[in-house]
Formats: C-alpha cells, sequence, structure tokens
C-alpha cells in the first residue's frame, strides 16, 4: 500500500534523477555555531584572567552523553524545476556513563523537500519512511541545514527528558534553543571555529594545561537567542609539533542555571572529560571525541538502514513510477 | 526450554550452524538443542544438534584498546555469546530428513528427554540398544547392538592414557550394561539366551577385577543415582568365575594354589599339559613376537619339533614339564631337526630355555598326586563373566596365556560352526598383542578375531593406549570407537578422525568416567559419563565394616604364607 503510494509520490515529484556521491562533505559553510556577539568576561572572575585548575574526579552517577549521527542517502532533482530535495537520515542517542552503555537510540529518515511542494504522507523505501519536512532555502546548504536542524532538535528533546529525570547530560555540539527547555546541560563542542574572545583572552586560552579551564564566560549572540554560559578546558596538552588548538574544547551551559551550578558544571567537566579522551588509534578526531562519545557514534551508525538496499529500492521505484506513464 | 536463535550473521546450512544465547541463558558444549523451521514442500523440519563450540566476546569493538575503554564503562560493545551446532538430525514431519539449513532467527531450545532421543537416534535402535553411559543433560546414551553384536558390525575399540582413561572400567561397565539389559536383549534378539552370552576378561592391571562378584559398599549415592538413571540396577556382577596362574616355583608334590594377593577363594587356577599344547598346536605361542620375527627359520624348527612331540605322546610317552621336554629334545635334536640348520637349532632351544624359565610354571604334569582337578583349562561356558588374571605374568607368559586362550575359543567356534553362544573378549594393551609393525601368530589370531569374529560370534572388547601403534585392521574392524583421556598429539593421528577436530583438543581434558563415543548410526561422537563400578575393585571396596586394618593384606598374605609352609611341612613328612 505505502510503496504504490510511494510511487506515485514519485510521479507527482516529477523525480527523473537521483544522485548520491559517498565522498560528499557537509557543506563547509554550515556551521553549527553562531555569529558571535557580545561576550561577558568579567561574571566569574574580575580584572586579569588566569586559568583555573580542576581536581580529578569520576563522578558517573547520572551522567549521561547525547550525540547523534547522520547520513545523506541521496539528492532528488524533482521536474524540470531543478530544484531539489534531500533523503537522510540520523539517529540520536544516549551513552549512560554509570551503565557504561548506550541506553536509548532513536532513528528517523526525513526527506527536506522545497515549501511549495505540500506532502503530508512519509516516502517509504523498503522498511525506511521518510517523513516529509520543507525548506525556504531550496539550495543545497538550505536543505542540507534543515536536515541537521531536525538533527539537533531529536538530540535537544532527549538531553531534556534525561535532564528532566536528573540526569546531568553532555551533549555534543552547541546547546540549542529554546534553553528553558534543555535544563542541566553542558554543550560540548569540539571544534573551535568562532573567536568569542578578545586576542588579550587568548593567551590565557592556549596557555592551558591538562585539566585547566578558564573562567566562565557569557556569550550574547543576537537578540533571538537567549545568552548562554562557556569556558574554554583543555584535555590534552599538545606536544610541540602539534597546534596549540590540539585538545581545546569549548563547553556551554544555558544561561537559565545559576552561575553556582555552572561553577560547578565547569569543575566537574575540568576534572572528568580530559580522563576519558579517546586515542588517535581510537578515533580520527582525537583527543577532542571523547571515547564514550566514539562509542555512542560507532553504535548509533549501525542503525542505519543498509544504504545500498535503499538506492537499489529507490531506483527501482523511480523505473516503475515511468514504466507506467 | 528456549536458551537462542539460530544466528543470521553466519552461515547456517543442514550440517551445522551457530545459535546467539539468550542474555539469561547459557549453553555449553555437549549440550542437545532442537529448533525447527518451515519450509515449502517439507513442512515443519525440526533440527537437531550437539553444541561442540561455545564463544564469547564483545562485538562492534575493532581493537584491543577498545575493550580496555569498555572495561572502564567508557567504550559500549555487544556482549555475544554464541555456539557452534553440529547437525545431528533433520527431521520433517513425513519422517524423512531433508537437508535444508535452519531459518535464521528461529527459535532454539534446549532438548528434552524425548528430543534427545530422537537427536541421538536412539528411537531407531528401538529395543536394540543398552545404556552406554549419561549425556550432559544426564540422559542416557545408549548403544546400538546392531553394531555390537555382528549383525551390521561389531567390536569395540577403547584408546586412552593408562590410569586416567579408566579403559578398564568402561569395558566391564559395557558388559555390565549387556547382562544387566539381558531380558530386552532376547527379546530384540531371541537367538540369544541368558546362557547364551559369556565374556572373558583378561585383567592385566592389578587386581582390580577379582572383585566383579562383590557390591562395592563404597558406592557413592551420585553414582547409584546414575546407574538408575540409566535403569541399571547397581549391583555386582553375578555369575563370575575367576581364573589366575599357578603360583610359580613349587614342589612337584605341592598343592597348586593361584597366583594371587587379595583373593584366593573361588579362584581357579588355569594352567596347560604339554599334550593340550601339542594337541592344540600352541608351541607357538611360547615364543615371544619379536624372537619370532627376527629369526624366520624358526618357523620350521617350531613345526618340526611340534610334529616330534605329536608323535612321542602318541606312542604314549607322557611329558610332565616342559623342562622335561627340553631333556628329551636335547638328546634327540639330531633326528628331530635333521633339516634344520646349526644355528637355527641353537636358537630354537635357547629360547626354549628362556620361555622354560617364564612359562614354566603354566605347564602342569598330565596326572597330578593328590588332586581331585582334572584338568586346568579354562571353561568359559561354565560362567557369564570370566575373569583371566594375567597381571603378574612376564610379557611372555601373557602371550602364551592370551594366544592359547583365543585360538581354543576360535577353533572352538569353528568346529561348531555357529555363533551362538556370543564371546565377548576384553582384551587390553592390544599394541602388544598386535603391533602396527610385525607379524606373529598372536597378531594373527587377534586380526582374526577381529576380521571374522562376528560371524564366529567373537565380539572383541579391545583397548590399548594408543590406536596409532595397533593394526589398522583391528581398529577400523570396530563398529564402536570409545576414547577417554588422552595426549593431543596422539588424537591427532587419522586413526582418531571420528573425534572431529574440536574434539581432538579436548581428549586431554577428559575426567575419569568420561568418554567420547562413536558409533556408525550418530553422526556425531557423544560425551558420555559412566558411574564408578557397583562391584568391588578391592578388597576394602567389598567389605561392610568402615574400619579397615592398615595391614589387612599383607595379614592375609601372610596368613596364605603361613598355610603354605604347613603344606610343606606335612608333604616333606610324608
Amino acid at each position: 500500500m505505502s510503496e504504490i503510494f510511494s510511487i506515485d509520490l514519485i510521479k507527482n515529484l516529477q523525480v527523473h534523477q537521483i544522485w548520491w556521491d559517498d565522498s560528499l562533505k557537509e557543506p563547509v559553510n554550515i556551521l553549527d555555531e553562531n555569529l558571535p556577539g557580545e561576550v561577558e568576561t568579567d561574571i566569574e572572575i574580575k580584572g586579569e584572567w588566569t586559568p583555573i585548575k580542576t581536581d580529578r574526579v569520576d563522578y558517573r552517577k547520572k551522567v549521561v552523553i547525547v550525540d547523534g549521527v547522520r547520513r545523506i542517502d541521496a539528492h532528488l532533482i524533482l521536474g524540470n524545476t531543478g530544484k531539489s530535495a534531500l533523503l537522510g537520515e540520523f539517529v540520536v542517542g544516549a551513552f549512560n556513563l554509570e551503565e557504561g552503555k548506550v541506553v536509548k537510540r532513536i532513528n528517523e529518515c526525513v526527506i527536506i523537500l522545497p515549501s511549495e511542494i505540500d506532502i503530508k504522507e512519509p516516502l517509504t523505501i523498503g522498511k525506511a519512511e521518510y517523513i516529509p519536512l520543507s525548506t525556504n532555502n531550496t539550495s543545497d546548504e538550505g536543505l542540507y541545514s534543515s536536515f541537521i536542524q531536525r538533527m539537533r532538535e531529536k538530540e535537544r528533546e532527549m538531553a531534556y527528558e534525561f535532564s528532566r529525570n536528573g540526569y546531568t547530560v553532555i551533549a555534543d555540539g552547541p546547546l540549542q534553543v529554546p534553553f528553558s527547555e534543555v535544563g542541566v546541560t553542558v554543550g560540548f563542542v569540539k571544534s573551535i571555529r568562532r573567536s568569542y574572545l578578545n586576542e588579550s583572552y587568548w593567551s590565557v586560552v592556549l596557555r592551558l594545561k591538562k585539566g585547566e579551564r578558564t573562567p566562565i564566560f557569557i556569550i550574547r549572540t543576537s537578540e533571538n537567542l537567549p545568552p548562554k554560559y562557556s569556558w574554554y578546558l583543555r584535555l590534552k596538552e599538545p606536544k610541540y609539533f602539534e597546534s596549540p588548538f590540539f585538545g581545546l574544547v569549548r563547553l556551554e551551559a544555558p544561561y537559565t542555571l545559576k552561575l553556582e551550578e555552572v561553577q560547578e558544571l565547569a569543575q566537574f567537566s575540568g576534572g572528568f572529560l580530559p580522563y576519558i579522551i579517546s586515542s588517535s588509534t581510537l578515533s580520527s578526531r582525537a583527543p577532542e571525541n571523547l571515547a564514550p562519545l566514539e562509542s555512542l557514534e560507532r553504535r548509533l551508525r549501525t542503525m542505519f538502514h543498509p544504504i545500498d538496499h535503499i538506492r537499489a529500492t529507490l531506483r527501482k521505484m523511480i523505473a516503475q513510477a515511468y514504466k507506467e506513464v | 526450554m528456549r536458551v537462542g536463535i539460530v544466528l543470521g550473521t553466519k552461515d547456517a546450512t543442514p550440517f551445522e550452524f551457530y545459535i546467539e544465547v539468550d542474555n539469561n541463558q547459557s549453553l555449553q558444549v555437549d549440550d542437545i538443542i532442537v529448533t525447527t523451521s518451515e519450509y515449502p514442500r517439507f513442512g515443519k523440519v525440526t533440527f537437531y544438534g550437539i553444541v561442540d563450540q561455545v564463544i564469547s566476546r564483545l562485538e562492534g569493538l575493532e581493537t584491543n584498546e577498545q575493550a580496555r575503554f569498555h572495561s572502564q564503562g567508557l567504550f559500549d560493545a555487544n556482549l555475544t555469546y554464541y555456539c557452534h551446532i553440529v547437525v545431528t538430525r533433520t527431521l520433517a514431519e513425513d519422517g524423512t530428513s531433508p537437508k535444508v539449513p535452519p531459518r535464521p532467527g528461529s527459535e532454539v531450545k534446549l532438548a528434552d528427554a524425548e528430543e534427545t532421543k530422537l537427536a541421538l537416534y536412539f528411537d531407531k535402535m528401538e529395543k536394540k540398544k543398552i545404556p552406554c553411559g549419561l549425556l550432559s543433560n544426564n540422559a542416557p546414551a545408549y548403544l546400538d547392538l546392531d553394531f555390537l553384536l555382528g549383525i551390521k558390525g561389531g567390536h569395540v575399540n577403547i584408546s586412552g592414557k593408562s590410569g586416567v582413561a579408566t579403559k578398564t572400567s568402561y569395558a566391564t561397565f559395557l558388559l555390565y550394561s549387556y547382562f544387566s539389559s539381558i531380558r530386552d536383549v532376547i527379546e530384540a534378539y531371541p537367538d540369544i539366551g541368558t546362557a547364551n552370552t559369556h565374556a572373558i576378561i583378561f585383567n592385566v592391571k592389578g587386581e582390580d577385577l577379582l572383585f566383579l562378584d562383590r557390591p562395592n559398599t563404597k558406592l557413592s549415592e551420585k553414582d547409584r543415582k546414575m546407574y538408575e538413571a540409566m535403569g541399571l540396577p547397581a549391583k555386582p556382577f553375578e555369575n563370575v568365575q575367576f581364573y589366575a596362574p599357578p603360583r610359580p616355583k613349587r614342589g612337584q608334590y605341592e598343592e597348586i594354589l593361584p597366583n594371587t594377593e587379595s583373593r584366593i577363594d573361588g579362584v581357579n587356577i588355569f594352567a596347560w599339559t604339554i599334550k593340550e599344547i601339542i594337541e592344540n598346536d600352541l608351541l607357538w605361542y611360547l615364543f615371544s613376537p619379536k624372537e619370532l620375527s627376527d629369526t624366520s627359520q624358526l618357523y620350521l624348527a617350531i613345526r618340526m619339533a611340534t610334529k616330534w612331540l605329536r608323535e612321542e605322546i602318541e606312542s604314549g610317552l607322557g611329558f610332565h614339564s616342559l623342562r622335561s621336554v627340553i631333556q628329551t629334545l636335547e638328546e634327540k635334536i639330531e633326528d628331530v631337526m635333521d633339516r634344520v640348520a646349526t644355528g637355527t637349532r641353537d636358537a630354537f632351544m635357547r629360547r626354549l630355555y628362556r620361555a622354560e624359565q617364564e612359562i614354566g610354571s603354566l605347564i602342569v604334569p598330565e596326572i597330578l598326586p593328590f588332586e581331585d582337578i582334572k584338568s586346568y583349562s579354562i571353561d568359559w561356558h561354565k560362567a557369564q563373566v570370566n575373569v583371566v588374571d594375567i597381571h603378574r605374568l612376564s610379557d611372555r607368559a601373557k602371550y602364551f596365556t592370551v594366544g592359547a586362550i583365543l585360538k581354543s575359543i576360535v577353533t572352538e567356534k569353528e568346529n561348531t560352526g555357529t555363533p551362538w553362544p556370543l564371546v565377548f573378549i576384553v582384551l587390553d594393551e592390544l599394541n602388544k598383542y598386535a603391533p602396527i609393525n610385525g607379524d606373529s601368530p598372536i597378531a594373527d589370531i587377534v586380526l582374526d578375531i577381529a576380521e571374522r569374529g562376528r560371524s564366529l560370534g567373537i565380539i572383541l572388547i579391545g583397548a590399548q593406549q594408543t590406536a596409532s601403534e595397533v593394526t589398522h585392521r583391528v581398529v577400523s574392524n570396530a563398529s564402536i570407537r570409545v576414547c577417554g583421556n588422552m595426549d593431543a598429539s596422539e588424537a591427532e593421528h587419522s586413526v582418531y578422525g571420528y573425534l572431529g577436530s574440536l574434539n581432538k583438543k579436548r581428549v586431554q581434558y577428559l575426567t575419569p568416567g568420561q568418554m567420547f563415543v562413536y558409533q556408525p548410526d550418530v553422526p556425531q561422537t557423544v560425551l558420555v559419563q559412566f558411574p564408578m563400578p557397583a562391584w568391588a575393585t578391592r578388597y576394602q571396596e567389598s567389605i561392610e565394616t568402615g574400619y579397615i586394618d592398615r595391614d589387612f593384606m599383607v595379614s592375609e598374605i601372610d596368613i596364605m604364607r603361613e598355610i603354605e609352609k604347613d603344606m610343606k611341612k606335612d608333604s616333606g613328612e610324608k
């Protein structure tokens, strides 16, 4: 039933070309981080910054790491409009540090369509059901951005669910709005692409030793977005031939928390995270990719529908759709 | 009881497949399982199999480092526990055996008692079977009598390290199982009557088998339950006769006593007269296989000596001992062996001298003074089980005894022309009697029994430490093969092919009482556990009292010696 419907759908969409490229990288100008705005640096320490030491702790009770992985399954060229749709799948899950295992996994397949195309039913390919989503930005970047946004939204929902149940959540990537529905969540930003601080502060950031952090500061990006707490943390010190950014991560906490609570989280992050980093043999993104994060991502990837099967079925369905014309 | 599912990530075939064990379950090697799958053409097909390997690993990890992270709670992995299954049988509802694989994902259960019977084809054996031990699930395992009694095949061959493998105990246990199930056996094979099956056990080690007729008072409750599980009574053998060689270096007029230590009552003596040796053509067995293979001319000398002795005896001359034969022969050697080279004559006489030293005591005069007994030959018809104790004899005397007894049985069977009554022969150290290299009269007779025994009604339960050192034809003629503890290197020989590659590695871990049993109708070798003997294997086990004087054995021997002395004194006075 659903397959017949999906073949009709393909016909209606006038899908006549599909393409995929396994070497497809994420468009470089899609950034998770927002543009820098105003930064308050004297929230924790007034005056000149110095690195803050943390004591090593191994506290895992009710601590989870939430992350997601994504995959682009195909681009569909729609009719002669030159517009395209994106088929993608993502899996979001949580690693419970107390139990040492992945405790929750959900996956979702989506088809991102230009907003003028209005469909309600999902596109069924094999056992995968692609939920239709619309976007106004019909460029490749726009489609991709919507796809990522959907995954981020699901990550935030999962993090909030754990947080409401009394968990401390370490979420991969920057915090997602609304912060009121984030709870006690620390955003874990692995790649330092934007500098939120003045150059004068960078000397302190790059001087950080393992387990040391900067004082907490507040980032105000725009009027639409609420402010958030942030601090830099050194997970591993670089060797003489490595970049000073090696082993450096930035963490975020929602502004809804009190400063004392954030300080506690910051001390915990410095005393715990540098000791659960992955090694270069374990992850290509070591040491910033924490070992449980790497594990979680691996386990999440096993949830993807078999790509060969998806693509073969899609090709067959398109052929069937045009056979009847 | 559900234990897991058929794995889909590894090939499932009609002959082997894998199952993943459920989290709340466990399976071990030797467990018997059952699963079903639906197939067009065949309907519901049931698969029976035995677990021959269990594997556990962290799935999804590639490096040891990841496994270490996993142990620190920083890396998730799927702890998988799966088993390799050897399919023993596939069964469709119409009774056929379609060769299809089980479907991945199918539920797997532990086999219950009924399913165990089907898995190992015990149902096909109907009443033609006897218990041969307990399986890992405590269900009895059975031997197919068609392959034991010579109907479709015959003979048992048992391999294993001395002392650890409990070969003789298992052979005796099989006999016990047979005789205890004799009513069912007779029902299945009407030709066999109770009196129509006998056994001759050669006791080669200690005096373990001299108490077969007495209950083992130290038998544990666990062992009793094992007998019960197999439907066997835990009792001693009922109808046993014991034979032992006479004590050596006796005086001419001294009474002949059995050469045993722990038991003398009820022990008969076996010995031969020179007349019997010549009449039955046993002179060959006085010579060891090595001597015969070293000097080929010796055969001629033995034949001529036999011919001469036969003529002498027929003409009325009596020989009281081997020594008297030698003395007479020495005088007449020129006439008797005129066609034999001098060197060979000397070799023959030299060896005869040595035989006299070692076997002399087994030869008795034809007419014994002060003696009621007419004959010292073994009459195996008189008892169900006959134990022939040869453990104190020298190798040469063992060759002679075994050779002479086996030959007399074969000759008798050939003369009667019927396989009934059946005779089981339990013979350990087959590598001595039928070694892989070398030819001798004793090897010939063992081989003869292995090859023709089935039709003659002689069933050989042979045993040896290393089957690789026994003539292949003897081992390969045994339909039922059994293997206890042995070196893994020995198990690598092709003669143990029936074990399969994984069991070959396991043989070195078998404990006393554990045996791998192979029989032609069951495609997989199964591990069985058999109980401690319900009969005593030494004097202490045969008596009820809890306390046993440490010196008791010694004192009993002392008493026997005292009696001997008294008797000597008496005869001296006379």
